[in-house]
């Protein structure tokens, strides 16, 4: 079975000069470099030519390309220049993203906006980006003015010391000065960016997006799913690293029944007294229940929800027994002779025999001639099944047992 | 016409008789009961020591029996009824059923009862909603299962004990029937009879049924039990029911084997059926046949060739009863009519009788057939019939209905000849007064009563005399339109006749 837990997410804009790597299918060829400079460690301008017949200067083109994309980056240590004064060049991180994803991501530079959420379900918080037109980076220029004047024309030293931006953002700007990041954009068809460095002022911006998500708990992490629905966009589909299974969502979101709630062979179940149940319930083993505004420790609280076939199983042998028993009632649903109980008892059984041994519970179940009894005493309330269990019987020339 | 003398004013008066017309085939009435029921306010009970022989009446003897049997049953009530409606015997099996017994009824939908009006007596075919509402009362508490052709009537009660009580009866389970409303007849069984019945009534359960009603308002179809093969039991008694017909081997054989006579009723025949040939092969033997029926088109065609040699054939509008008796020693009372859907197909019973029995059911059928109010003549003259006639015409739908009067009165306007002459020669053909007849719809005359004032042609006032002393006669003229010749008796009409008709004249008087 599976949860789907929803909600909308706050998202909040955040516009800045930034250098982005963008994939650029048509210099897919440089992947074979990379490749090169991951086999041998590092690489100069002779690797290349010897490997791809290239001339010299060539290849100190494409080593100054590929430095330039941020995929190779000159070596820091002793060994940087070889033995015949050639540089050598190492892998970056982002040299190795595109070896593994065989993607090459071009850099350019520009006014982005990135759409960014602190809701827990994104640990990473970008959401997806825009590329913003020169109009705008005049009006970003116009509110960056703007919000310095007045910020200089405040009083209190702590409102013009004030960030713009997160703390985690702050972060990510931080580190970029090291070494570009990769980023997974679960709000726009999990394409990657590769986020190279944000320039200068980073300023919260008015534009927002509307993204719902959808939460899909497995009975196992590895089914886990995160549904991004942004706009009138399609929904997007994002493996996530939820680290809860159905199981433990269900203790946490109707903690009432954290002992009643077991894992089984056959996946989860809800234990429960035959008393609670109702008819459908009792035929089909599944709960339908809604529950409201359910929360997750550390991942927050979401819509309400209904959790449409929670598998029900009996808590007791007693309550086995019973259900049992108005199951074999429930179905007497034609005419039966003593043959056709015995299946019909051997079929009810069968969705008990996983917990409870069913010669144990056959013997608390009534025979074909205890049933013909009960319904003739139910007759009122099941005046057909008692002529299905009872025709067969009159119906027929020979009769056993004296009827005078 | 007849004159003589002095020319005088005359009146045409002729009688004509139209007695020795052929009606055709028809049923002419026998006396002056008309359709009224036949059985008295008190039932007949003859209890024999085989059985008990009930005519139902309206003093609901049948009913009341019946119900005190239900009433005092300790296992259940099986009931096979084509039409049942609502009264004292469904209230008590509906009691029944809440004391506990099983009630099973095999009967039709009422699809079926309204495909077969011709099973079902006047006043049944407005009871097909009422049937219908009580079985939706039933379902559940009364076990039914339908065929078109679960078409007897019969009841076993506690079928499995040792001396298991059996019905059967002519009729449906309507209450006007089983209050004598037709000609009826209802006997009970012995106990191996009611066995016998009782394998009867389960092989129309388990094998014939189409539909079962397990809620109100839902038929749905049979199914097979599977791995279940109840026993049906035996049945001895001359029945018809799927794959069998003993009843109509066990008919042809009690007429086949008939010696000297043959009384056989039923609410219906059917032309070239093998009954109607066993019967038509015992009259030419010279055993007496006599036939009861209910006067239809159908029954008339399959008996009209009967009663032309020799067989005498009775009716009433309400005679139901389907019973047979020969040479006054072997019967049967039988819930099938004698036609191919009854006796070649269908779901019927019948009780074989005979010694006391049959001795009891000739005197039932002889008090039936004494006040039968109609009887069949192949080739009945106008003369014959006093009272109403019903005329089979095979193209119709229904037998004509005809009042047959002794005569009609009936007055033409005057006859105006412009010439004596032509009075005596005046007459009024048969086809004429035929048509008066004819004017009158739904009515016959044995003769025609004809009267008509003839004028006397005058010489008109301005004609002049034409002097001739040779004239025999005084002759007149109009200018040159007309010429008169003036007579005073009818003696000189004829005289004159060809002197007028040689001078283009007329024969007046002045």
């Amino acid at each position: 079975m599976e949860i789907i837990l929803e909600r909308k997410i706050q998202v909040k804009g955040y516009q800045a000069l930034m250098e982005i790597g963008i994939p650029n299918p048509e210099k897919q060829f440089y992947i074979g470099i990379l490749m090169l400079a991951d086999d041998e460690g590092q690489i100069s301008f002779r690797e290349i030519s010897d490997q791809f017949g290239l001339k010299e200067s060539m290849s100190k083109r494409i080593l100054a390309s590929l430095e330039q994309f941020r995929l190779l980056e000159k070596t820091r240590n002793n060994s940087s220049i070889d033995q015949d004064d050639n540089e050598k060049y190492d892998l970056t991180e982002s040299g190795r993203w595109a070896i593994e994803n065989e993607q090459i991501m071009i850099p350019q530079k520009g006014m982005y906006l990135l759409y960014t959420t602190e809701d827990p379900l994104f640990p990473a918080h970008i959401l997806s980006y825009e590329e913003q037109p020169d109009r705008v980076s005049d009006e970003f220029e116009a509110t960056k003015e703007r919000v310095i004047r007045d910020s200089k024309n405040r009083t209190d030293s702590r409102e013009t010391t004030k960030s713009r931006h997160p703390d985690w953002l702050g972060k990510i700007i931080t580190s970029l000065k090291k070494d570009s990041k990769i980023f997974d954009l679960p709000a726009q068809n999990n394409q990657e960016i590769h986020l190279i460095n944000i320039d200068g002022e980073v300023f919260e911006s008015p534009k927002t997006k509307s993204i719902r998500v959808s939460l899909v708990v497995g009975e196992e992490l590895s089914s886990n799913l995160l549904k991004v629905k942004s706009g009138n966009e399609g929904t997007n589909a994002v493996h996530l690293p939820f680290p809860l299974t159905v199981l433990d969502v269900l203790k946490q979101i109707i903690p009432e029944e954290r002992t009643n709630l077991k894992k089984t062979d056959s996946g989860v179940q809800l234990r429960v007294s035959f008393g609670d149940t109702d008819t459908h319930e009792r035929k089909f083993f599944a709960r339908a229940l809604t529950v409201s505004s359910p929360t997750i420790e550390k991942f927050g609280t979401f819509d309400t929800t209904k959790i449409e076939h929670l598998p029900i199983f009996p808590r007791t042998k007693s309550d086995a027994i019973e259900w049992a028993h108005w199951l074999i009632v429930e179905k007497i649903q034609y005419f039966l002779t003593e043959d056709g109980y015995q299946d019909l008892v051997s079929e009810v059984l069968g969705h008990f025999s996983s917990e409870y041994d069913e010669t144990d519970l056959k013997k608390k179940l009534p025979d074909f001639e205890k049933i013909k009894q009960e319904l003739t005493d139910r007759r009122e309330e099941f005046p057909i099944k008692y002529w299905y269990v009872t025709a067969p019987e009159f119906l027929t020339a020979t009769i056993a047992g004296d009827l005078s | 016409m007849i004159v003589k003398g002095a020319i005088q004013q005359l009146t045409y008066d002729e009688r004509i008789d139209f007695g020795k017309d052929i009606l055709g085939s028809c049923w002419i009435q026998r006396s002056e009961i008309g359709d009224k029921a036949t059985a008295s306010l008190i039932s007949v009970l003859i209890k024999n020591p085989t059985r008990t022989l009930i005519v139902p009446s309206g003093d609901s003897a049948l009913i009341q029996y019946l119900v005190e049997k239900i009433n005092n049953a300790k296992e259940g009530i099986c009931l096979s009824s084509f039409l049942i409606q609502r009264g004292d015997l469904t209230n008590a099996l509906l009691a029944a059923a809440k004391r506990g017994l099983k009630v099973v009824l095999l009967t039709a939908t009422k699809e079926d009862l309204k495909a077969a009006p011709e099973e079902l007596i006047a006043g049944e075919q407005e009871k097909i909603e009422e049937h219908k509402e009580l079985l939706d009362s039933f379902a559940g508490h009364v076990l039914i299962r339908t065929c078109g052709g679960f078409h007897a009537k019969y009841g076993i009660i506690d079928p499995h004990s040792p001396a298991p009580f059996g019905w059967m009866m002519t009729c449906n389970a309507t209450v006007a029937p089983m209050k004598g409303s037709n000609n009826e007849i209802a006997v009970t069984l012995t106990p191996d009879e009611a066995k016998s019945l009782f394998a009867h009534f389960l092989k129309g359960f388990w094998e014939m049924a189409e539909l079962e009603l397990l809620a109100p308002g839902k038929l749905t179809q049979v199914r097979k039990i599977t791995g279940y093969d109840p026993d049906l039991g035996e049945n001895n008694l001359p029945s018809t029911v799927i794959g069998s017909n003993t009843l109509k081997e066990q008919i042809l054989s009690l007429l086949n084997d008939a010696k000297k006579s043959i009384t056989i009723t039923a609410w219906s025949f059917e032309e070239n059926h093998e009954v109607i040939r066993s019967l038509e092969a015992a009259l030419s033997r010279g055993v007496a046949i006599t036939v009861a029926t209910r006067p239809s088109v159908k029954s008339t065609k399959a008996l009209i060739n009967l009663q032309k040699n020799g067989a005498t054939v009775v009716g009433h509008p309400r005679y139901h009863a389907k019973c047979i008796i020969v040479d006054d020693a072997r019967g049967l009372v039988t819930t099938a009519n004698m036609t191919k859907d009854g006796l070649d197909s269908g779901f019927e019973m019948s009780i074989p009788l005979e010694k006391q029995d049959v001795k009891s059911l000739r005197e039932i059928v002889d008090k039936w057939n004494v006040s039968c109010n109609w009887e069949l003549k192949a080739e009945a003259r106008l003369a014959d019939v006093k009272g109403t006639v019903q005329i089979f015409d095979e193209k119709m739908k229904d037998l004509s209905k005809i009042e047959v009067f002794p005569t009609k009165d009936e007055v033409l306007s005057p006859f105006t000849p412009e010439s004596c002459e032509k009075i005596i020669a005046y007459t009024i053909s048969e086809d004429q007064a035929r048509r008066t007849m004819k004017k009158d719809i739904g009515k016959l005359y044995q003769s025609v009563h004809i009267q008509q004032k003839i004028q006397i042609p005058k010489l008109p006032k301005e004609a002049t005399e034409v002097k001739d002393e040779k004239a025999p006669f005084p002759i007149y003229s109009l200018g040159k339109k007309a010429k008169f010749v003036v007579v005073n008796t009818w003696e000189d009409v004829i005289s004159s006749k060809d002197y007028a008709a040689k001078n283009g004249a007329r024969i007046v008087v002045k």
